[in-house]
């Protein structure tokens, strides 16, 4: 029986990771042609594309031109916290170019069904109920059309937003705290939806505690009621109350 | 940050996105727009009905693919929160399939799922 569900839940994972390979090969091809064909943006591809280039090859981090009019400096960080762009650096200090800020995009979204998948799984204790809610991550038409605009760094909120959730509720806390710090260097935002997951999960973990704790405590009030009854009903019936078991 | 690298007060408005909640009668900080709904709530009223059939289109493209469990879940208020505000705005970006908005509302709408089926 264990070895057969092993056996069915490698299938469902195997599954699970082909289907995010192949979105991430289709969503790469596809927003690379998108932008050959002219339709991509300089609001955000060609301002990350810069900031990028001009961190990794001109010394000048995180600087863009775009919003100059506004923000005189031109260091992106004055218009939102992003310094997880710094750890794509390498890659594109290897592969620099549009194409590179692309893939990344869609290997991260669709990653995220992977950390989703897991916390279904843990969750449900079904492989196919986890599978289901992974793929329809991968074929919601809400994460298509994040995925079609051009690249921004909140493409890589859901996979670590997942990851830190299923973190969470592993309690796997050595991975847990560099996770949320990546998850909190995504964008200022995402601090507000990483406390609101912290808070339900804290406040559902809370319910069960108080739950185990209000029955913990009528086993103890019906103990206590036995204790102090029971002797009385014993003598009332004439029995030897010293013949009672402790 | 800001006092590093700081903003061109000229466009403080353009940074804030202020216009975005133009319809709620709001010109403040984004964070601060609920509170303003809540205080107007006849303003919040026909901030929600402002293009209300994409708004609509675009809560159905969230959760049906979902078959609508989150709604049984406690942790849609995670969602809400974070949806609410898209739908008192008048910045079709916030409600519409296309723009990187939603990445940050599906999730939680997908983790809600699993929780509703542990029961």
């Amino acid at each position: 029986m264990g070895s057969g569900v092993t056996v069915s839940g490698n299938k469902h994972e195997l599954f699970m990771l082909a289907s995010i390979s192949v979105y991430s090969a289709v969503f790469s091809y596809f927003t690379y042609l998108k932008h050959m064909s002219f339709l991509s943006y300089a609001w955000d591809l060609g301002t990350f594309d810069q900031i990028m280039y001009s961190s990794v090859f001109a010394g000048k981090p995180f600087y863009y031109s775009a919003d100059l009019f506004m923000n005189g400096s031109g260091n992106y960080l004055a218009i939102h916290f992003s310094p997880i762009l710094a750890l794509l650096f390498p890659i594109y200090y290897v592969a620099p170019g549009i194409s590179t800020l692309l893939v990344i995009k869609s290997v991260a979204i669709g990653a995220a069904a992977y950390p989703l998948f897991r916390i279904a799984r843990r969750l449900t204790c079904s492989d196919t109920t986890a599978l289901c809610i992974g793929l329809v991550y991968l074929l919601n038409p809400g994460i298509h059309g994040a995925n079609w605009f051009d690249f921004q760094p909140q493409s890589l909120a859901p996979l670590l937003i997942f990851a830190t959730y299923y973190l969470l509720i592993a309690k796997r806390w050595a991975y847990y705290f560099p996770a949320l710090t990546l998850t909190l260097m995504i964008e200022e935002h995402v601090t507000l939806v990483v406390l609101l997951l912290l808070m339900s999960q804290l406040i559902h973990s809370r319910r069960g505690d108080l739950k185990r704790l209000l029955d913990l405590g009528l086993r103890e009030n019906q103990v206590l009621h036995l204790r102090c009854t029971l002797p009385c009903v014993i003598r009332c019936l004439g029995c030897d109350e010293s013949r009672l078991p402790d | 940050m800001k006092a590093v690298y700081p903003i061109r007060p000229e466009f403080r408005d353009v940074y804030a996105a202020s216009s975005a909640f133009g319809v709620l009668g709001y010109g403040g900080d984004v964070l601060s727009a609920p509170i303003r709904a809540i205080l107007d709530p006849q303003a919040a009223l026909g901030a929600l009905t402002h293009d209300s059939s994409l708004k609509l289109l675009y809560m159905l493209m969230l959760f049906a693919s979902l078959l609508f469990v989150p709604f049984l879940s406690g942790f849609l208020a995670v969602n809400a929160l974070i949806v609410v505000p898209f739908m008192l705005s008048n910045y079709r970006p916030y409600y519409m399939i296309g723009s990187y908005y939603p990445s940050t509302s599906c999730h939680p709408s997908s983790s809600c799922t699993p929780t509703r089926c542990l029961g």
